[in-house]
Protein backbone atom coordinates (compact mmCIF):
# COMPACT_ATOMS: atom_id res chain seq x y z
CA UNK A 1 0.00 0.00 0.00
CA UNK A 2 1.50 3.48 -1.03
CA UNK A 3 -0.05 5.20 2.09
CA UNK A 4 2.62 3.03 4.20
CA UNK A 5 5.66 4.67 2.30
CA UNK A 6 4.12 7.86 2.79
CA UNK A 7 4.09 6.99 6.35
CA UNK A 8 7.49 6.31 6.56
CA UNK A 9 8.74 9.20 5.06
CA UNK A 10 6.99 11.22 7.22
CA UNK A 11 7.63 9.59 10.54
CA UNK A 12 11.36 9.44 9.46
CA UNK A 13 11.61 13.18 8.25
CA UNK A 14 9.90 14.25 11.74
CA UNK A 15 12.51 12.13 13.64
CA UNK A 16 15.47 14.07 11.79
CA UNK A 17 13.54 17.13 12.35
CA UNK A 18 13.55 16.53 16.07
CA UNK A 19 17.06 15.49 16.02
CA UNK A 20 18.92 18.28 14.16
CA UNK A 21 16.99 20.52 16.55
CA UNK A 22 17.37 18.69 19.79
CA UNK A 23 21.53 18.42 18.53
CA UNK A 24 21.32 22.08 17.32
CA UNK A 25 20.14 23.56 20.32
CA UNK A 26 20.94 21.11 23.30
CA UNK A 27 22.47 23.65 25.00
CA UNK A 28 19.49 25.70 25.29
CA UNK A 29 16.50 23.21 25.72
CA UNK A 30 18.66 21.90 28.67
CA UNK A 31 19.26 25.10 30.28
CA UNK A 32 15.33 25.27 30.09
CA UNK A 33 14.60 22.12 30.97
CA UNK A 34 16.96 22.73 34.01
CA UNK A 35 15.43 25.79 34.95
CA UNK A 36 12.08 24.83 35.10
CA UNK A 37 12.90 21.71 36.81
CA UNK A 38 15.10 23.94 39.33
CA UNK A 39 11.23 25.55 40.19
CA UNK A 40 9.70 22.56 40.07
CA UNK A 41 11.64 21.25 42.64
CA UNK A 42 11.57 24.36 44.41
CA UNK A 43 8.28 24.51 44.98
CA UNK A 44 7.68 20.64 45.60
CA UNK A 45 9.80 20.71 48.24
CA UNK A 46 7.83 23.73 49.94
CA UNK A 47 5.00 21.32 50.12
CA UNK A 48 6.99 18.49 51.16
CA UNK A 49 9.52 19.31 53.36
CA UNK A 50 7.07 21.01 56.35
CA UNK A 51 4.91 17.74 58.61
CA UNK A 52 1.76 17.70 56.69
CA UNK A 53 -0.21 18.72 59.45
CA UNK A 54 1.39 22.39 58.74
CA UNK A 55 0.57 22.10 55.44
CA UNK A 56 -2.92 20.83 55.95
CA UNK A 57 -3.60 23.65 58.62
CA UNK A 58 -2.14 26.41 56.17
CA UNK A 59 -4.48 24.88 53.25
CA UNK A 60 -7.60 24.87 56.20
CA UNK A 61 -7.06 28.40 57.11
CA UNK A 62 -6.82 29.56 53.44
CA UNK A 63 -10.21 27.84 52.59
CA UNK A 64 -11.50 29.32 55.35
CA UNK A 65 -10.53 33.18 54.05
CA UNK A 66 -11.49 32.69 50.48
CA UNK A 67 -14.41 30.22 50.66
CA UNK A 68 -15.90 29.61 54.44
CA UNK A 69 -16.18 27.42 57.26
CA UNK A 70 -17.62 24.28 55.30
CA UNK A 71 -15.09 24.23 52.59
CA UNK A 72 -11.91 24.77 55.93
CA UNK A 73 -13.80 22.05 56.85
CA UNK A 74 -13.60 20.13 53.99
CA UNK A 75 -10.06 21.22 52.99
CA UNK A 76 -8.83 19.79 56.23
CA UNK A 77 -10.59 16.77 55.62
CA UNK A 78 -10.03 16.03 52.29
CA UNK A 79 -6.02 16.41 53.19
CA UNK A 80 -6.36 14.24 55.65
CA UNK A 81 -7.60 11.38 54.03
CA UNK A 82 -5.05 12.16 51.21
CA UNK A 83 -2.29 10.98 54.05
CA UNK A 84 -4.13 8.46 55.46
CA UNK A 85 -4.62 6.23 51.98
CA UNK A 86 -1.14 7.08 51.65
CA UNK A 87 -1.01 9.51 48.91
CA UNK A 88 0.40 12.63 50.83
CA UNK A 89 3.48 12.81 48.53
CA UNK A 90 1.90 11.96 45.35
CA UNK A 91 -0.56 14.38 46.21
CA UNK A 92 1.64 17.40 46.69
CA UNK A 93 3.73 16.80 43.32
CA UNK A 94 0.73 16.56 41.42
CA UNK A 95 0.08 19.96 43.42
CA UNK A 96 3.55 21.28 43.20
CA UNK A 97 3.28 20.20 38.91
CA UNK A 98 -0.51 22.04 38.96
CA UNK A 99 1.50 25.21 40.75
CA UNK A 100 4.84 25.41 38.63
CA UNK A 101 2.76 25.52 35.41
CA UNK A 102 0.27 28.04 36.25
CA UNK A 103 3.05 30.74 37.25
CA UNK A 104 4.45 29.57 33.87
CA UNK A 105 1.03 30.16 32.23
CA UNK A 106 0.45 33.82 34.16
CA UNK A 107 3.95 35.15 33.49
CA UNK A 108 3.19 34.69 29.42
CA UNK A 109 -1.03 34.86 29.66
CA UNK A 110 -1.38 37.92 32.11
CA UNK A 111 1.27 40.16 29.81
CA UNK A 112 -0.68 39.06 26.37
CA UNK A 113 -3.99 39.56 28.23
CA UNK A 114 -3.28 43.14 28.98
CA UNK A 115 -1.83 43.92 25.61
CA UNK A 116 -4.79 41.93 23.78
CA UNK A 117 -7.01 44.09 25.87
CA UNK A 118 -5.88 47.42 24.92
CA UNK A 119 -4.95 46.60 21.27
CA UNK A 120 -7.54 45.42 18.78
CA UNK A 121 -4.77 43.67 16.32
CA UNK A 122 -3.43 41.85 18.91
CA UNK A 123 -6.85 40.83 20.24
CA UNK A 124 -7.75 39.90 17.03
CA UNK A 125 -4.51 37.59 16.56
CA UNK A 126 -4.41 36.42 19.88
CA UNK A 127 -8.10 35.08 19.55
CA UNK A 128 -7.53 32.79 16.41
CA UNK A 129 -4.90 31.14 18.50
CA UNK A 130 -6.35 30.67 21.45
CA UNK A 131 -9.75 28.80 19.79
CA UNK A 132 -6.75 26.85 18.19
CA UNK A 133 -5.32 26.05 21.49
CA UNK A 134 -8.72 25.54 22.94
CA UNK A 135 -9.90 22.96 19.87
CA UNK A 136 -7.12 20.80 20.26
CA UNK A 137 -7.46 17.83 22.82
CA UNK A 138 -5.39 18.12 25.65
CA UNK A 139 -3.33 15.15 24.96
CA UNK A 140 -2.20 16.37 22.05
CA UNK A 141 0.53 18.51 23.54
CA UNK A 142 2.51 16.34 25.23
CA UNK A 143 4.14 15.24 21.71
CA UNK A 144 6.23 18.37 21.05
CA UNK A 145 7.04 18.64 24.67
CA UNK A 146 8.30 15.05 24.64
CA UNK A 147 10.09 15.79 20.95
CA UNK A 148 11.89 18.40 22.03
CA UNK A 149 12.81 18.22 25.97
CA UNK A 150 12.62 14.23 26.38
CA UNK A 151 10.73 12.44 29.02
CA UNK A 152 10.53 13.88 33.09
CA UNK A 153 9.03 16.67 34.63
CA UNK A 154 9.86 19.20 32.59
CA UNK A 155 7.84 18.38 29.43
CA UNK A 156 4.45 18.12 31.33
CA UNK A 157 5.24 21.25 32.93
CA UNK A 158 5.47 22.81 28.81
CA UNK A 159 2.81 20.66 27.61
CA UNK A 160 0.78 21.44 30.87
CA UNK A 161 1.27 25.61 31.11
CA UNK A 162 0.25 25.21 26.98
CA UNK A 163 -3.22 23.53 27.83
CA UNK A 164 -3.59 26.48 30.82
CA UNK A 165 -2.85 29.38 28.65
CA UNK A 166 -6.08 30.02 27.00
CA UNK A 167 -8.08 30.92 29.71
CA UNK A 168 -6.13 33.15 31.27
CA UNK A 169 -4.90 35.40 28.32
CA UNK A 170 -9.01 35.18 27.34
CA UNK A 171 -10.14 36.10 30.91
CA UNK A 172 -7.34 39.22 31.39
CA UNK A 173 -8.19 40.32 27.95
CA UNK A 174 -11.84 40.90 29.05
CA UNK A 175 -11.37 42.30 32.34
CA UNK A 176 -8.95 45.19 30.88
CA UNK A 177 -11.39 45.44 28.49
CA UNK A 178 -14.37 45.63 31.33
CA UNK A 179 -12.73 48.61 33.46
CA UNK A 180 -15.08 52.10 32.62
CA UNK A 181 -13.54 54.26 30.17
CA UNK A 182 -14.64 57.16 32.57
CA UNK A 183 -11.77 55.58 35.53
CA UNK A 184 -9.23 55.77 33.14
CA UNK A 185 -10.18 58.84 32.23
CA UNK A 186 -10.20 60.16 35.44
CA UNK A 187 -6.82 58.92 36.07
CA UNK A 188 -5.10 60.68 32.72
CA UNK A 189 -7.18 63.72 33.86
CA UNK A 190 -5.19 64.00 37.17
CA UNK A 191 -2.32 63.26 35.48
CA UNK A 192 -1.57 59.65 35.95
CA UNK A 193 1.15 58.18 33.15
CA UNK A 194 -0.15 55.03 31.00
CA UNK A 195 1.90 52.85 33.67
CA UNK A 196 0.16 54.32 36.16
CA UNK A 197 -3.19 54.12 34.58
CA UNK A 198 -2.52 49.95 34.28
CA UNK A 199 -0.98 49.54 36.95
CA UNK A 200 -2.91 51.69 39.79
CA UNK A 201 -6.77 51.42 37.70
CA UNK A 202 -7.45 48.86 35.30
CA UNK A 203 -5.19 46.01 36.70
CA UNK A 204 -6.89 46.55 40.23
CA UNK A 205 -10.24 47.10 38.56
CA UNK A 206 -9.73 43.74 36.18
CA UNK A 207 -8.63 41.93 39.51
CA UNK A 208 -11.97 39.78 39.40
CA UNK A 209 -12.00 38.68 35.98
CA UNK A 210 -7.98 37.62 36.04
CA UNK A 211 -8.74 35.21 38.62
CA UNK A 212 -11.80 34.14 37.59
CA UNK A 213 -8.77 32.89 34.90
CA UNK A 214 -6.45 31.70 36.79
CA UNK A 215 -9.04 29.22 38.29
CA UNK A 216 -9.64 27.93 34.96
CA UNK A 217 -5.98 27.69 34.40
CA UNK A 218 -5.90 25.89 37.58
CA UNK A 219 -8.35 23.54 36.87
CA UNK A 220 -7.03 23.07 33.25
CA UNK A 221 -3.55 22.01 34.55
CA UNK A 222 -4.64 19.62 37.14
CA UNK A 223 -6.13 17.41 34.65
CA UNK A 224 -3.54 18.00 31.97
CA UNK A 225 -0.91 17.30 35.56
CA UNK A 226 -2.72 14.17 36.31
CA UNK A 227 -2.32 13.03 32.40
CA UNK A 228 0.96 13.68 32.25
CA UNK A 229 1.62 11.03 34.97
CA UNK A 230 2.26 8.47 31.73
CA UNK A 231 5.11 10.69 30.21
CA UNK A 232 6.97 10.24 34.05
CA UNK A 233 5.93 13.55 35.65
CA UNK A 234 4.73 11.36 38.95
CA UNK A 235 2.46 12.51 41.36
CA UNK A 236 -1.30 10.79 41.30
CA UNK A 237 -1.24 10.24 37.39
CA UNK A 238 1.46 8.06 37.56
CA UNK A 239 -0.12 5.99 40.11
CA UNK A 240 -3.02 6.19 38.81
CA UNK A 241 -1.62 4.83 35.50
CA UNK A 242 0.90 2.39 37.24
CA UNK A 243 -2.51 0.44 39.36
CA UNK A 244 -4.77 0.57 36.34
CA UNK A 245 -2.28 -1.29 34.60
CA UNK A 246 -1.48 -3.89 37.11
CA UNK A 247 -5.45 -3.56 38.04
CA UNK A 248 -4.69 -2.56 41.19
CA UNK A 249 -8.16 -1.55 41.72
CA UNK A 250 -8.29 -0.31 45.05
CA UNK A 251 -5.36 1.46 45.15
CA UNK A 252 -6.43 3.21 41.53
CA UNK A 253 -9.90 4.15 43.39
CA UNK A 254 -7.78 6.21 45.92
CA UNK A 255 -5.62 8.23 43.44
CA UNK A 256 -8.53 8.88 41.74
CA UNK A 257 -10.29 9.97 44.77
CA UNK A 258 -7.49 12.08 45.96
CA UNK A 259 -7.56 13.91 42.30
CA UNK A 260 -10.52 14.53 42.73
CA UNK A 261 -10.57 15.84 46.30
CA UNK A 262 -7.59 18.22 45.20
CA UNK A 263 -9.70 19.22 42.22
CA UNK A 264 -12.74 20.47 44.87
CA UNK A 265 -9.92 22.17 46.79
CA UNK A 266 -8.00 24.27 44.06
CA UNK A 267 -11.29 25.02 42.87
CA UNK A 268 -13.28 26.26 45.21
CA UNK A 269 -10.27 28.24 47.07
CA UNK A 270 -9.72 30.11 43.69
CA UNK A 271 -13.62 31.01 43.10
CA UNK A 272 -13.80 32.00 46.77
CA UNK A 273 -10.77 34.43 45.61
CA UNK A 274 -13.09 35.67 43.03
CA UNK A 275 -15.67 36.11 44.93
CA UNK A 276 -13.52 38.09 47.68
CA UNK A 277 -12.19 40.14 44.98
CA UNK A 278 -15.11 41.00 43.47
CA UNK A 279 -16.47 42.63 46.66
CA UNK A 280 -13.11 44.40 47.24
CA UNK A 281 -14.07 45.75 44.04
CA UNK A 282 -17.51 47.17 44.75
CA UNK B 1 4.65 10.03 62.97
CA UNK B 2 2.59 7.78 60.48
CA UNK B 3 -0.86 7.48 60.64
CA UNK B 4 -2.73 3.91 60.34
CA UNK B 5 -3.15 3.05 56.50
CA UNK B 6 -6.54 3.62 55.72
CA UNK B 7 -8.08 2.88 52.41
CA UNK B 8 -11.35 4.05 50.50
CA UNK B 9 -10.59 2.41 47.40
CA UNK B 10 -10.32 -1.12 49.24
CA UNK B 11 -14.00 -0.67 50.28
CA UNK B 12 -14.71 0.63 46.65
CA UNK B 13 -12.59 -2.52 45.02
CA UNK B 14 -14.85 -5.16 47.44
CA UNK B 15 -17.85 -3.44 46.13
CA UNK B 16 -16.86 -3.82 42.65
CA UNK B 17 -16.01 -7.12 42.98
CA UNK B 18 -19.28 -7.62 44.42
CA UNK B 19 -20.92 -5.68 41.69
CA UNK B 20 -19.11 -7.72 39.24
CA UNK B 21 -19.63 -11.19 40.81
CA UNK B 22 -23.51 -10.88 41.04
CA UNK B 23 -24.63 -8.42 38.62
CA UNK B 24 -22.14 -9.21 35.97
CA UNK B 25 -24.90 -9.74 33.22
CA UNK B 26 -26.46 -6.06 33.09
CA UNK B 27 -22.94 -5.30 32.70
CA UNK B 28 -22.48 -7.43 29.82
CA UNK B 29 -25.19 -6.36 28.06
CA UNK B 30 -24.35 -2.76 28.02
CA UNK B 31 -20.87 -3.74 27.53
CA UNK B 32 -21.66 -6.18 24.48
CA UNK B 33 -24.43 -3.21 23.26
CA UNK B 34 -21.51 -0.88 23.22
CA UNK B 35 -19.06 -3.03 21.54
CA UNK B 36 -21.44 -4.04 18.91
CA UNK B 37 -22.64 -0.16 18.25
CA UNK B 38 -19.33 0.55 18.15
CA UNK B 39 -18.28 -2.30 15.50
CA UNK B 40 -21.08 -1.60 13.19
CA UNK B 41 -20.24 1.74 12.91
CA UNK B 42 -16.84 0.93 11.64
CA UNK B 43 -17.81 -1.75 9.37
CA UNK B 44 -19.65 1.14 8.00
CA UNK B 45 -17.11 3.73 7.30
CA UNK B 46 -14.48 1.13 6.71
CA UNK B 47 -16.20 -0.99 4.31
CA UNK B 48 -16.26 1.81 1.24
CA UNK B 49 -13.56 3.20 0.22
CA UNK B 50 -12.35 5.48 1.75
CA UNK B 51 -12.69 8.17 -1.16
CA UNK B 52 -16.56 7.97 -0.85
CA UNK B 53 -16.70 8.74 2.88
CA UNK B 54 -14.63 11.44 2.13
CA UNK B 55 -16.82 12.71 -0.85
CA UNK B 56 -20.12 12.12 1.81
CA UNK B 57 -18.29 13.87 4.58
CA UNK B 58 -17.56 16.63 2.53
CA UNK B 59 -20.73 16.81 0.74
CA UNK B 60 -21.89 16.77 4.30
CA UNK B 61 -19.65 19.66 5.61
CA UNK B 62 -21.17 21.66 2.91
CA UNK B 63 -24.63 21.75 3.31
CA UNK B 64 -24.09 22.92 7.40
CA UNK B 65 -20.89 24.54 7.10
CA UNK B 66 -20.57 26.30 3.59
CA UNK B 67 -17.68 25.85 1.03
CA UNK B 68 -14.48 26.71 3.18
CA UNK B 69 -15.50 23.72 6.11
CA UNK B 70 -16.11 21.44 3.04
CA UNK B 71 -12.28 22.34 1.53
CA UNK B 72 -11.18 21.78 5.25
CA UNK B 73 -12.94 18.59 5.53
CA UNK B 74 -11.60 17.01 2.39
CA UNK B 75 -8.33 17.90 2.61
CA UNK B 76 -7.85 16.74 6.13
CA UNK B 77 -9.09 13.51 5.44
CA UNK B 78 -6.93 13.12 2.40
CA UNK B 79 -4.10 13.76 5.01
CA UNK B 80 -5.47 11.00 7.40
CA UNK B 81 -5.56 8.76 4.78
CA UNK B 82 -2.44 9.60 3.22
CA UNK B 83 -0.61 9.28 6.65
CA UNK B 84 -1.97 5.69 6.63
CA UNK B 85 -4.02 6.37 9.47
CA UNK B 86 -7.15 5.79 7.81
CA UNK B 87 -8.54 2.62 9.96
CA UNK B 88 -7.92 4.68 12.96
CA UNK B 89 -9.29 8.05 12.24
CA UNK B 90 -12.54 5.97 11.27
CA UNK B 91 -12.61 4.12 14.55
CA UNK B 92 -12.04 7.23 16.56
CA UNK B 93 -14.72 8.81 14.74
CA UNK B 94 -17.26 5.65 15.28
CA UNK B 95 -16.28 5.86 19.03
CA UNK B 96 -16.85 9.75 19.21
CA UNK B 97 -20.55 9.07 17.36
CA UNK B 98 -21.39 6.49 19.76
CA UNK B 99 -20.50 7.75 22.67
CA UNK B 100 -22.19 11.51 21.49
CA UNK B 101 -25.18 9.88 21.13
CA UNK B 102 -25.20 7.69 24.13
CA UNK B 103 -24.19 11.10 26.10
CA UNK B 104 -27.23 13.05 24.38
CA UNK B 105 -29.53 10.13 24.79
CA UNK B 106 -29.47 10.96 28.74
CA UNK B 107 -28.48 14.93 29.05
CA UNK B 108 -31.43 16.01 26.61
CA UNK B 109 -34.62 14.81 28.52
CA UNK B 110 -32.45 15.46 31.61
CA UNK B 111 -31.72 18.63 30.94
CA UNK B 112 -35.17 19.41 29.48
CA UNK B 113 -36.87 17.65 33.05
CA UNK B 114 -34.57 19.70 35.07
CA UNK B 115 -35.90 23.16 33.10
CA UNK B 116 -39.32 22.88 34.07
CA UNK B 117 -38.83 21.11 37.07
CA UNK B 118 -37.53 22.84 40.28
CA UNK B 119 -36.26 20.03 42.28
CA UNK B 120 -34.73 18.04 39.41
CA UNK B 121 -32.77 21.65 38.62
CA UNK B 122 -31.41 20.79 42.48
CA UNK B 123 -30.50 17.97 42.40
CA UNK B 124 -28.43 17.77 38.92
CA UNK B 125 -27.21 21.15 39.50
CA UNK B 126 -24.29 20.43 42.14
CA UNK B 127 -23.64 16.66 40.31
CA UNK B 128 -23.07 18.30 37.28
CA UNK B 129 -20.65 20.61 39.23
CA UNK B 130 -18.99 17.65 40.60
CA UNK B 131 -18.73 16.11 37.52
CA UNK B 132 -16.87 19.09 35.59
CA UNK B 133 -14.43 19.31 38.40
CA UNK B 134 -13.18 15.96 38.24
CA UNK B 135 -10.58 15.49 35.72
CA UNK B 136 -11.14 13.35 32.74
CA UNK B 137 -8.64 10.71 33.88
CA UNK B 138 -11.11 10.01 36.93
CA UNK B 139 -13.58 8.59 34.52
CA UNK B 140 -11.62 5.89 33.38
CA UNK B 141 -10.99 4.18 36.71
CA UNK B 142 -14.34 3.25 37.54
CA UNK B 143 -14.89 2.16 33.61
CA UNK B 144 -12.18 0.05 33.39
CA UNK B 145 -12.55 -1.77 36.47
CA UNK B 146 -16.51 -2.36 35.67
CA UNK B 147 -15.72 -3.27 31.99
CA UNK B 148 -12.60 -4.02 31.84
CA UNK B 149 -10.11 -2.71 28.86
CA UNK B 150 -11.15 -2.33 25.36
CA UNK B 151 -13.95 -0.18 23.43
CA UNK B 152 -16.62 -0.66 26.05
CA UNK B 153 -14.88 1.55 28.91
CA UNK B 154 -14.24 3.82 26.47
CA UNK B 155 -17.12 4.76 24.98
CA UNK B 156 -18.94 4.51 28.41
CA UNK B 157 -16.56 6.61 29.99
CA UNK B 158 -16.36 9.61 27.14
CA UNK B 159 -20.78 9.11 27.54
CA UNK B 160 -20.60 9.85 31.33
CA UNK B 161 -17.65 12.98 31.01
CA UNK B 162 -19.99 14.54 27.75
CA UNK B 163 -23.08 14.82 29.40
CA UNK B 164 -22.50 17.72 31.52
CA UNK B 165 -22.26 20.78 28.74
CA UNK B 166 -24.76 18.73 26.86
CA UNK B 167 -27.13 19.08 30.15
CA UNK B 168 -26.49 22.54 31.11
CA UNK B 169 -26.86 23.91 27.78
CA UNK B 170 -30.30 21.87 27.25
CA UNK B 171 -31.12 23.01 30.01
CA UNK B 172 -30.26 27.09 29.69
CA UNK B 173 -31.93 27.00 26.22
CA UNK B 174 -35.36 25.94 27.52
CA UNK B 175 -35.62 28.23 30.17
CA UNK B 176 -34.75 31.08 27.99
CA UNK B 177 -37.90 30.10 25.89
CA UNK B 178 -39.66 33.66 25.90
CA UNK B 179 -42.60 32.85 28.66
CA UNK B 180 -45.12 34.81 25.98
CA UNK B 181 -44.63 32.15 23.69
CA UNK B 182 -45.41 29.44 26.39
CA UNK B 183 -48.51 31.63 27.12
CA UNK B 184 -49.97 31.72 23.67
CA UNK B 185 -49.38 28.16 23.23
CA UNK B 186 -51.32 27.46 26.19
CA UNK B 187 -54.03 29.87 25.00
CA UNK B 188 -54.53 28.02 21.92
CA UNK B 189 -55.08 24.82 23.63
CA UNK B 190 -51.39 23.21 23.01
CA UNK B 191 -51.01 20.14 25.56
CA UNK B 192 -48.20 19.82 27.93
CA UNK B 193 -45.65 17.90 25.41
CA UNK B 194 -47.59 20.11 22.00
CA UNK B 195 -45.53 22.95 24.33
CA UNK B 196 -42.36 21.05 24.97
CA UNK B 197 -42.03 19.42 20.91
CA UNK B 198 -43.15 22.48 19.25
CA UNK B 199 -42.94 25.45 21.35
CA UNK B 200 -39.40 24.68 23.75
CA UNK B 201 -37.60 22.62 21.50
CA UNK B 202 -37.21 24.45 18.48
CA UNK B 203 -36.71 27.56 20.20
CA UNK B 204 -34.28 26.02 22.32
CA UNK B 205 -32.43 23.91 19.13
CA UNK B 206 -29.43 26.50 18.50
CA UNK B 207 -28.45 26.21 22.52
CA UNK B 208 -29.32 22.25 22.77
CA UNK B 209 -26.57 22.46 19.02
CA UNK B 210 -24.03 24.28 20.81
CA UNK B 211 -24.27 21.67 23.79
CA UNK B 212 -23.80 19.10 21.28
CA UNK B 213 -20.69 20.78 20.00
CA UNK B 214 -19.17 20.78 23.18
CA UNK B 215 -20.40 17.21 23.84
CA UNK B 216 -18.35 16.33 20.79
CA UNK B 217 -15.21 18.36 21.34
CA UNK B 218 -15.14 16.69 25.23
CA UNK B 219 -15.97 13.27 23.85
CA UNK B 220 -13.34 13.91 21.29
CA UNK B 221 -10.95 14.31 23.79
CA UNK B 222 -11.78 11.81 26.00
CA UNK B 223 -12.01 9.25 22.91
CA UNK B 224 -8.19 10.04 22.44
CA UNK B 225 -7.31 9.93 26.02
CA UNK B 226 -8.73 6.35 26.30
CA UNK B 227 -6.23 4.91 23.94
CA UNK B 228 -4.48 4.18 27.37
CA UNK B 229 -7.22 1.81 27.88
CA UNK B 230 -6.63 -0.09 24.82
CA UNK B 231 -9.90 1.71 23.23
CA UNK B 232 -7.51 1.79 19.90
CA UNK B 233 -8.26 4.48 17.17
CA UNK B 234 -5.44 8.04 16.92
CA UNK B 235 -5.26 7.66 20.55
CA UNK B 236 -3.77 3.93 20.58
CA UNK B 237 -1.35 5.62 17.91
CA UNK B 238 -0.68 8.33 20.25
CA UNK B 239 0.03 6.19 23.12
CA UNK B 240 2.16 3.47 21.02
CA UNK B 241 4.22 6.32 20.06
CA UNK B 242 4.54 8.35 23.73
CA UNK B 243 5.57 4.88 25.28
CA UNK B 244 7.60 3.38 22.33
CA UNK B 245 9.29 6.95 21.97
CA UNK B 246 8.24 6.75 18.06
CA UNK B 247 7.82 10.85 17.68
CA UNK B 248 7.00 10.63 14.16
CA UNK B 249 4.13 8.00 14.98
CA UNK B 250 3.17 10.49 17.96
CA UNK B 251 3.32 13.34 15.92
CA UNK B 252 1.70 11.69 12.64
CA UNK B 253 -1.72 10.68 14.85
CA UNK B 254 -1.62 13.97 16.86
CA UNK B 255 -1.87 15.74 13.42
CA UNK B 256 -4.78 13.07 12.07
CA UNK B 257 -6.50 14.38 15.76
CA UNK B 258 -6.13 17.89 16.18
CA UNK B 259 -7.49 17.65 11.75
CA UNK B 260 -10.31 15.49 13.10
CA UNK B 261 -11.02 18.25 16.25
CA UNK B 262 -11.24 20.92 13.62
CA UNK B 263 -12.99 19.28 11.15
CA UNK B 264 -16.03 18.04 13.99
CA UNK B 265 -15.81 21.51 15.87
CA UNK B 266 -16.83 23.66 12.34
CA UNK B 267 -19.12 21.18 11.30
CA UNK B 268 -21.29 21.55 14.25
CA UNK B 269 -20.65 24.90 14.62
CA UNK B 270 -22.34 25.56 11.50
CA UNK B 271 -25.00 23.03 12.58
CA UNK B 272 -25.55 25.74 15.62
CA UNK B 273 -25.75 28.74 13.17
CA UNK B 274 -28.18 27.13 10.78
CA UNK B 275 -30.10 26.37 14.12
CA UNK B 276 -30.51 30.09 14.39
CA UNK B 277 -32.04 30.73 11.37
Amino acid sequence: MKTKIIATNFDNAVERFVEYISVTFDSTFNVISDMIEGVLHGIESLFLFPPFYLIILFFGILAWKTAGKSMALFTVVGFYLCHAMNLWDETMITMALVVTSVIFTLIFAIPLGVVAGSNQKVSDITRVLMDFLQTMPPYVYLIPAIAILGFGASPAIVSTAIVAFAPAVRLTSLGIRQVPTSHVEVGKAFGASPTQALFKIKLPFALPSIMAGVNQSLMLALSMAVIAGIIGAGGLGKEVYRAIRVLEVGKAFDAGISIVILAIILDRISQGAVTLMKKGAN
Amino acid sequence: METAYFSIGSYIATLVDWLNVNYSAPFEMLSAAMEGSVKFLEMLLLFPHAFIIMTIFSLAAWKVAGRGVAGITFFGLLFCFAMNLWKATMLTTALVVISTSAALLVAIPLGIWSATNKTVDNITRPIMDLMQTMPPWVYLIPAVILFSLGRAPAVIATAVFAIPPALRLTNLGIKEVPSDQLEVGKAFGASPSQVVWKIQIPAALPSIMAGVNQCIMMSLSMVVLAGLIGAGGLGGEVVRGLTRMMIGVGVRSGLAIVILAIIFDRVTQGMVTLSKH
